[in-house]
């Protein structure tokens, strides 16, 4: 009975999520195109009950004779994530309606990626973990491709699944590695495992598929054409709620089961970081199409998560947690601004189309300007917080070379998220844009307060995400 | 003295007036701009002005004097603190030693200035609202000539250097302004362009003079300061050097180790230079003449002109002991005394010719207080704002009546038109030439003072102070030349026949008074063959105060600021060493010194009847042959040449290689813009490795792998 109780305690909100999703899949089946609009609304509360659930089991526990092990370090992030799942959720809902694709599907799939992510988050066993990512991919892949009928979003679709198998067979061969040179799939007798050549290689080979999922350069590839095709509503969920479990989930792994090779994994990463700092900053520079210019925006906002990632669990594990949250909501509002972006005839995309946005919509533009703000890392917004703590993260574990390039690179992205700014503040005003739905103008000018709430009273913030990980500090 | 709200009142009002004027003119319009600035500034000069007589005559100040310091009587040779009452508004700055509060600083000084300034201000004020009747943004006008006021108060009520060098930049700055208050047309800007700068030239050294006080004496407190000059106190310099008695300190300035008092005394007065226009520095005073009239005579003649003059006199104890720096004020004055008096002789546009003589007249004050008379140069501050003030007015109610006509040889005959105009200009005119019988009480109010300077200059040269004799023959012969200039004004403007015929119309004769004309775009319609008109009654009331002021002020206040009761009335603000005798000697001086001025000024008078008055057209003879002196004295001396040939082109020079070649080629080459062609270049290969074939990403995530494992494995170096 106790047993059963710690289980539940452990995997409650998946539990909760793979109900649902089922009972939606019934539901589906019965009621068919009447479910699709209230499909959206019980999604988004799922989502925030399994959110929940999280709350309520923060301490966390040990499930499935130790397949399945969470602490507060996850906890913080599957709370994240399911928050920003249900939201981008509820911003989707307007958007698909007019393109008439709107399908109860949708948020099944939506819950079965944050099932995904929730289990990802909970592994303490390589097979869990492979488990958890494939649940989480295959509903990524349809997702982008839910435009059937749009040849772009089906490209991105197929282009995700092609690269995205071949990371999984990475990540899978990578797993078979490690199994073969330790005898195990659980993180806690990796750790204590000898240093192999083959352990590390096997090492390499996972990081390079996680790498993938966070779309971390050199794995970025994916990342621009796959934001640019999909439906942006889609490209909002990616960019947000499987970030932060994807990325969270890399450093756990990391930080548990290889914490007995951290030299080789840190100069890994370090590389990755610093090919995603640059390549991210370099790539959105000449890009005219504001969804391009995020995909490349996140491709450097991974570099500098991943930063606090190379400074190691002790240092960098709340840095990595208050830098993806802001990351997150920044991201959020952006996304909504990029769904409000609607005319006459249909979505735009082009950063033009903002031009003088402050004389047609002032607070759209205003909440826009401090997204931008916090993204770009410029004190005010809670985005300058997420930074610092990186900075001071990678400064505590004396990587000196990472921040020259994090503080080089941020320059540089200043360079585009400043132009954002200019075309909306300066530019002459274009037409302006049709009101979208108050779910969308509520969620930017939410995150905007939120990156302002948060720059204020940074401290209870930061304190919270230094308890989540207190765990791992010796 | 007056309570302590009516102090207040008089120091702060002028500025809540001008936020009130300029910041809500939309809500309080015009009229009420103008009723509100004129109605705060008007009750403050009332109460000033009273407070400027029961201070001379209330006989309370002598009795306070005398329980202060009792020695006091004869001629400062005791060490005597000065009697003044500071309230302490606020503290403004308060970092270790570096303390400075907002005050108000009331004592003899003070009380003078603040006579002058809400008394002048007060009645500009009423004259603008005839003079600028017809301008359109008279609430603008106001608000800034308000502003003036109120700073020109916060530099004279301080009571310390930092809140004096807040008040001595915001006048320059209301000065900038005003002299650009026309600011559409093109002469204006560059006259106040060039005002600003040639200012910034003066406040550097009054900057680093101040900077000096406070290392040498570790205050810029006025009191501490002073007073420890006064006692010869051994100060301890913060740097530089070590303690040691005040007089004698030798700090290194610039690899040369020379007197603290004198380095200090040099650098104010290289500020007084600029602000009150000075040889060297006065460039921008003619030319701040584009400014309106009304503001050419409470700022350019009265009042900020003069601030440089009552910076040398408040901190007299400095020059005291400073020998050479009171060496350079005396010959720096005498220089601009004679050279402002010969280029205004051959000036054709009314307003430069009293600009000319304004220069020349605080040239007269100079070189009074730089040889150590400064009870007299402040007494010929007080009197000069009177009858400059009036002579201003008078030539502004002359351009009025004439729509905007500046140029003297296109008027004539004007007194049949405006008789009261003419009768205050004759008053004006009188009192700055200084007529009056010596040794008696009749003469205009520049008779006392100017007499007192000559004498006192005098007694100085025949003391042995350097410069003395100089500045005493200087000052005589700018005597001789600012009679014939004075009276050559009045000639060619009120007297014979109107010959605004004399020059033809085309402009290339004088362009600058071509500019003038443009003024008419509101209101007047331009005719020259319109005839002249007398101003209205609220341009007239104030030319009628001000006469007043010129004819009596001199002879009612000689006593007070220089004669036998000046101890008593300056009460200390005024420190004269125990050798500086020359106020005393005065009285001593030979006979004929009393009657050479008496006698110049008759002889400009007739040589200047002579060729203007019974001979109209010798002197137009004189201008047109052309002579070397004539166009020395008519183009200045060639200063503005020499300086835009030296300065103004040499700094142009240098800007623009630091700009085309430093900055464009060099910095921004290998800086910005070089980074930025090469992130583009970097930015544009990345998009180009962008295919979009799925192959090409599945190539670069493979390789990447690989090179990753390839890293580790050379890392590991076999571990394994």
């Amino acid at each position: 009975m106790l047993d059963f109780q710690a289980m539940i305690s452990a995997i409650g909100p998946e539990l909760l999520l793979a109900l649902a999703g089922l009972a939606g899949v019934l539901a589906g089946a019965y009621m068919g195109d009447r479910f699709n609009g209230l499909s959206f609304k019980l999604g988004a509360a799922t989502l925030l009950l399994a959110a929940l659930v999280v709350i309520m089991n923060w301490e966390g526990g040990e499930a499935f004779g130790g397949l399945v092990t969470t602490t507060p370090f996850v906890n913080f992030a599957k709370c994240i994530s399911f928050v920003a799942g249900a939201v981008t959720l509820l911003m989707a809902e307007g958007f698909l309606k007019r393109h008439e694709t709107i399908r109860y599907e949708y948020p099944l799939l939506v819950i079965f990626a944050s099932l995904g992510m929730g289990i990802i988050l909970s592994a303490s066993n390589l097979m869990t973990l492979y488990m958890g990512i494939e649940t989480l991919s295959l509903s990524s892949y349809v997702l982008a491709s839910f435009h059937r009928d749009s040849i772009r979003s089906s490209e991105a679709g197929l282009k995700y699944f092609v690269l995205g198998a071949l990371a999984s067979g990475i990540l899978l061969y990578g797993i078979s590695l490690v199994y073969g040179f330790t005898g195990s799939t659980d993180y806690g007798d990796i750790a204590s495992s000898e240093r192999t050549i083959g352990l590390v290689f096997g090492m390499v080979l996972m990081i390079s598929g996680m790498a993938f999922k966070v779309s971390a350069a050199p794995m970025h590839v994916w990342t621009p054409d796959v934001y640019e095709g999909a439906p942006s509503p889609v490209v909002a969920f990616f960019a947000t709620a499987p970030k932060m479990a994807s990325m969270v989930v890399f450093a756990n792994l990391l930080f548990t089961a290889f914490s007995g090779v951290f030299e080789d994994w840190q100069m890994i990463i370090a590389i990755i970081a610093t090919l995603s700092m640059l390549i991210g900053a370099f790539g959105a520079l000449i890009q005219s199409n504001l969804k391009r210019l995020l995909g490349y925006s996140s491709i450097a906002n991974m570099g500098y998560a991943l930063v606090a990632v190379a400074a190691g669990a002790e240092y960098g594990a709340a840095a990595l947690l208050v830098f993806m949250t802001s990351y997150v909501i920044a991201s959020i509002g952006l996304f909504g601004g990029v769904l409000s972006m609607r005319r006459e005839g249909g979505m735009v995309e082009s950063i033009d189309e903002l031009a003088g946005l402050v004389r047609r919509r002032t607070g759209l533009a205003l909440a826009l300007t401090i997204l931008v703000i916090s993204v770009s890392g410029f004190p005010l917004a809670v985005g300058f917080i997420g930074k610092i703590v990186v900075f001071q993260a990678g400064w505590n574990a004396g990587l000196l070379p990472l921040l020259i390039v994090l503080v080089l690179s941020s320059v540089l992205a200043f360079g585009y998220y400043l132009r954002i700014i200019l075309v909306m503040w300066v530019k002459e005003p274009v037409e302006r844009f049709q009101p979208v739905g108050s779910t969308v103008a509520l969620s930017v000018y939410a995150a905007a307060a939120a990156c302002l709430v948060l720059f204020v009273f940074a401290s209870p913030f930061l304190e919270w995400a230094t308890q989540a990980s207190a765990g791992f500090i010796q | 003295m007056l309570p302590d709200f009516a102090l207040l009142f008089i120091v702060l009002a002028p500025g809540l007036a001008a936020l009130i004027a300029g910041v809500f003119q939309k809500y309080v319009t015009d009229t009420g701009a103008m009723v509100i600035t004129t109605g705060t500034v008007g009750l403050a000069g009332i109460l000033s002005v009273i407070q400027l007589f029961m201070f001379a005559f209330g006989g309370g100040v002598v009795e306070a004097v005398h329980t202060a310091a009792p020695a006091a009587g004869d001629h400062g040779a005791a060490v005597v603190a000065p009697v003044q009452h500071i309230i302490t508004l606020l503290t403004w700055m308060d970092v270790g030693q570096f303390q400075a509060d907002w005050a108000i600083r009331v004592d003899a000084m003070s009380i003078v200035m603040m006579a002058v300034i809400t008394g002048v201000s007060g009645l500009v004020h009423l004259y603008s609202w005839g003079y600028m009747s017809e301008d359109p943004h008279r609430a603008r006008f106001f608000a800034y000539l308000s502003l003036f006021t109120f700073m020109m108060l916060m530099l004279v009520t301080a009571d310390n250097f930092i809140q004096l060098f807040f008040g001595w930049e915001g006048v320059g700055l209301a000065s900038y302004l005003l002299i650009g208050f026309w600011y559409t047309k093109a002469a204006p800007n560059s006259a106040a362009i060039k005002a600003f700068v040639t200012n910034r030239v003066g406040d550097f050294g009054l900057a680093l003079g101040i900077m000096g006080v406070f290392v040498v004496f570790g205050s810029v407190e006025f009191e501490p300061v002073l007073s420890a000059i006064r006692e010869n106190a051994i100060v301890t310099p913060l740097a530089l050097a070590d303690a040691a008695p005040i007089r004698e300190l030798i700090v290194p300035f610039l690899g040369y180790n020379v007197p603290a008092l004198e380095l200090i005394g040099v650098l104010l007065f290289i500020g007084a230079m600029g602000k009150s226009a000075q040889f060297f520095l006065h460039v921008w005073l003619p030319d701040a003449m584009e400014g309106p009239t009304p503001v050419s005579a409470l700022i350019h003649a009265a009042t900020m002109v003069t601030a440089g003059v009552y910076l040398v006199c408040l901190v007299s104890p400095i020059y005291e002991y400073a020998p050479f720096a009171a060496g350079m004020v005396t010959l720096i004055g005498a220089v601009t005394a004679l050279y402002a008096a010969t280029v205004g002789m051959a000036q054709n546009d009314i307003k430069r010719v009293i600009a000319y003589s304004t220069c020349s007249q605080l040239g007269y004050m100079f070189f009074a207080a730089g040889i150590g008379a400064y009870q007299a140069a402040m007494f010929h501050l007080f009197t000069h704002a009177f009858f400059k003030a009036l002579l201003f007015l008078g030539a502004g109610s002359v351009i009025h009546g004439m729509h905007h006509e500046q140029d003297m040889r296109r008027m004539g005959g004007v007194a049949k038109f405006m008789p009261l105009t003419y009768a205050a200009m004759m008053i004006g005119t009188i009192a700055i030439i200084g007529l009056g019988i010596p040794h008696t009480s009749f003469g205009f109010a520049g008779f006392f003072s100017k007499d007192a300077i000559i004498e006192t200059t005098f007694a100085a040269g025949s003391n042995g102070v350097s410069f003395g004799t100089l500045a005493f023959i200087f000052g005589i012969v700018a005597a001789l030349l600012t009679s014939f200039y004075s009276w050559r004004l009045i000639y060619m403007t009120f007297h014979g026949p109107r010959e605004d015929s004399i020059l033809p119309e085309t402009p290339e004769v004088d362009s600058h008074a071509d500019e003038h004309l443009s003024v008419d775009d509101h209101g007047h319609h331009h005719d020259h063959h319109e005839d002249p008109h007398e101003s209205p009654l609220v341009m007239l009331i104030p030319l009628g105060l001000l006469s007043l002021g010129a004819i009596f002020a001199g002879f009612v206040f000689y006593d007070s600021f220089v004669g036998h009761y000046q101890a008593e009335f300056w009460a200390g603000a005024i420190y004269n060493a125990a050798d500086n005798t020359v106020l005393a000697d005065k009285y001593n001086v030979p006979e004929w010194v009393f009657w050479a001025p008496l006698f110049v000024t008759v002889t400009g008078f007739l040589i200047a009847t002579f060729t203007y008055f019974f001979n109209r057209g010798f002197g137009a003879k004189i201008a047109a042959s052309g002579g070397p002196l004539h166009s020395l004295f008519a183009n200045k001396w060639y200063f503005d040449e020499i300086y835009n040939a030296t300065f103004v082109k040499g700094t142009h020079w240098l800007g623009g290689f630091f700009w085309k070649t430093g900055d464009k080629r060099i910095i921004d080459g290998f800086g910005p813009d070089g980074v930025t062609s090469l992130v583009r270049w970097g930015s544009r290969r990345l998009s180009a490795m962008h295919t979009g074939y799925l192959y090409h990403y599945a190539f670069v995530i493979i390789l990447a792998a690989l090179v990753f494992g390839a890293v580790i494995f050379w890392r590991a170096g076999g571990a394994g």
